[in-house]
């Protein structure tokens, strides 16, 4: 068995699975680890492979835009799967990630699908708020898996002309006309409150339907989880207990013949 | 009246149009500008009715000339009113987009004095925003039916989408409850919107730099359950616009009860397992290759709530199963209760490498129970005597639990 070392970054393990590829190393034989996590005692002697990688190796693009994915993904379980999707390309079939059915298959697409929500998640929940004084737009964010970067893409387009930053847990970005990291800090950081959240939360409550309540499909869409980073969530608890009332005073208001 | 009140009104007034998609269009604002949009919307938050927020969905203003008895904001109503100016409606657009509250705006509006002005006012925040405030976001305009045709040429030029709502399904409908509506007016605002969108593409064609017109296309809505229209004739005159006007989307409005109605109106909201069929429908129509008239008959013009229309269309052609699942075609895998498109994709991806069987589709989380009289696999073709059993809906029938549970937002997903 050995024992390999890497970044919890695609790069890092792209390079250590050329050199395992390499060398012959099936999937069995290997024991990932994430560097910063592991028990020092228990990964003494896990290998590292920081060198230069053994030069290009040939596998679909697909297998690429599915690597780099699930390489966000927090739960370390895509580092040993990712290797045998690779060695299972070289070695058994080339079309295996059309094979929708295959077990690893599906595993792979399914954290791929988790990646790709939480990243949606980032650029629809982030919440910027106005810090007068510096000029700036601040949000704070708190992703569920590695998708800061993947976000920026979508971000920059939108607030191209603004300066802003999104502080996060794990890193922060500024946009100043180029995009810059900062190591990840607490929400503390982080303003309070905005001149426009008021104006913002009128239009929430003001903008459903007390006769149509679904508080399940919201929860589906919009995790409790998540609440914490909107200003509109402390009105929803007092809008899904008046709709019920306010339906029904609907409903005793005289009603107009003609 | 402070803008806070104005904001609490119009937005109110506004919530009956349903549609909220910031989909469809790719623009990106000119420099120094703000905003973009992508060919996927954003949902930026849900209300308690399960519904996403994209877009800031306002009226100008809730006065109104018409007087429409499905309509909370018609004329005899006494409901508050308000009008914003156009800087107010401008600067709230920015002010929530900047914050990534919203995608775009909606903007919709009662009628004052007449259409050409309304259109007028419509047209002019749009193109502040887009001119003056170099705003790239989404824009979706009402189109008020009955407007001088110029206006929703310039309403194009500006809008990412654009809607005339056809509001009930047919001119007896609109007679007894919208007299001021006219089926040929809305229906001559859509096929002069359809005639720009033609007029700009066959521009684009010469010159790559000719401006586009409303990208992301025109769609509708009509109100379900306030009249007494069957699901038959909703499902008629939606394909026919589909056909005649290239619409992007319909959408379906179940009757709600608000303040202040109309004797004439139901009392009770129309169950919204009606306005879910409705959709399903829609989306065979547009995604699974099924005709309108496929998917009702003339002794049975309504859908039925405990089975969706596919199933329902099985049910009744027998003789079109069982589909072998390793050999038919796209358009027929399509056409069997259970697969969704997505899943249809993924099969014929898989049967080129291997046969499918029904362990496969299980992996493809398909539910067995709905499938498995329809089909043929490598290891099963017990559908041939499943086809002649004249107890086969109660087998098919989802559990009631199933029902319950059931969510507005498969529809919208599609997969059926």
């Amino acid at each position: 068995m050995r024992q390999v070392r890497i970044d919890p970054v695609f790069e890092s393990w792209q390079r250590a699975a050329k050199w395992l590829l390499l060398q012959g190393t099936p999937p069995h034989h290997i024991e990932w680890t994430e560097r910063g996590v592991e028990q020092a005692s228990l990964f003494a002697m896990a290998e590292e492979f920081d060198s230069d990688h053994p030069g290009p190796l040939a596998v679909p693009r697909s297998f690429v835009d599915l690597a780099q994915t699930m390489a966000c993904h927090r739960s370390a379980d895509q580092w040993p799967l990712l290797y045998r999707l690779l060695w299972r390309l070289q070695n058994e079939d080339r079309n295996l990630l059309h094979i929708a059915t295959d077990p690893d298959v599906r595993t792979a697409i399914e954290l791929q699908q988790e990646v790709r929500l939480d990243t949606q998640r980032m650029t629809a929940f982030v919440r910027f708020r106005e810090l007068k004084s510096e000029q700036r737009f601040v949000a704070w964010y708190k992703p569920d898996h590695r998708v800061t970067r993947r976000a920026a893409a979508m971000l920059i387009r939108r607030f191209r002309s603004m300066r802003w930053s999104v502080l996060t847990p794990d890193e922060c970005m500024h946009w100043d006309g180029e995009l810059t990291f900062t190591p990840g800090v607490t929400r503390e950081f982080a303003p309070t409150s905005d001149r426009m959240e008021d104006l913002w939360r009128e239009y929430y409550r003001s903008t459903f339907n007390p006769a149509r309540v679904n508080e399940g499909l919201m929860r589906q869409h919009m995790p409790v989880r998540i609440w914490e980073n909107l200003p509109e969530a402390e009105t929803i608890r007092e809008a899904v207990h008046t709709s019920a009332q306010r339906v029904q005073e609907m409903l005793k208001e005289p009603r107009r013949a003609k | 009246m402070d803008l806070q009140q104005k904001l609490r009104i119009l937005s109110d007034a506004a919530k009956y149009d349903v549609s909220c998609a910031s989909s469809g269009s790719s623009r990106t604002a000119p420099k120094g500008g703000l905003g973009a949009t992508a060919s996927c919307g954003v949902c930026h938050s849900y209300t308690p009715d399960g519904r996403c927020i994209s877009l800031l969905k306002i009226l100008l203003t809730n006065y109104c000339i018409y007087d429409c008895v499905y309509c909370v904001n018609r004329v005899s109503s006494d409901v508050p009113r308000a009008r914003f100016t156009v800087e107010e409606a401008v600067s709230l657009t920015l002010d929530f987009y900047r914050r990534n509250y919203i995608d775009g705006l909606f903007l919709s509006s009662g009628i004052i004095q007449n259409a050409d002005y309304t259109m007028e006012q419509l047209v002019a925040i749009s193109r502040a925003l887009r001119e003056a405030h170099r705003f790239g976001g989404y824009i979706h305009l009402k189109a008020i039916a009955g407007c001088n045709p110029d206006l929703l040429r310039q309403a194009g030029q500006w809008a990412d989408r654009l809607s005339a709502n056809i509001e009930l399904p047919t001119q007896e409908d609109l007679s007894r409850l919208a007299p001021d509506k006219k089926l040929i007016q809305i229906e001559g605002a859509m096929s002069s919107i359809h005639h720009g969108h033609l007029e700009a593409k066959a521009e684009r064609k010469r010159s790559r730099s000719a401006p586009r017109y409303a990208p992301a296309g025109q769609s509708t809505q009509l109100v379900v359950g306030a009249t007494q229209a069957t699901d038959r004739q909703i499902i008629q005159t939606t394909s026919r616009l589909y056909e005649s006007y290239e619409l992007k989307r319909v959408y379906y409005s179940a009757f709600s009860p608000f303040p202040r109605a109309d004797a004439r109106l139901p009392l009770q909201a129309p169950p919204l397992v009606r306005e879910h069929r409705l959709y399903q429908a829609d989306w065979l129509m547009r995604f699974y290759g099924f005709l309108g008239e496929e998917l009702t008959t003339e002794a049975e013009p309504d859908f039925d709530s405990d089975f969706d229309p596919k199933m329902k269309w099985a049910l009744r052609n027998r003789q079109f199963f069982p589909i072998d699942i390793n050999r038919a075609p796209r358009e027929a895998l399509l056409r069997v209760p259970g697969l969704g498109c997505r899943t249809v994709q993924r099969l014929l991806g898989v049967r080129r490498y291997h046969r499918v069987t029904l362990a496969d589709l299980e992996r493809l989380r398909v539910s067995m129970k709905r499938v498995r009289p329809w089909i043929i696999t490598d290891d099963w073709n017990d559908g041939l005597r499943a086809l002649d059993r004249l107890d086969l809906a109660p087998l098919v029938r989802p559990s009631s639990a199933q029902l319950s549970l059931f969510d507005p937002a498969t529809a919208l997903s599609g997969e059926l």
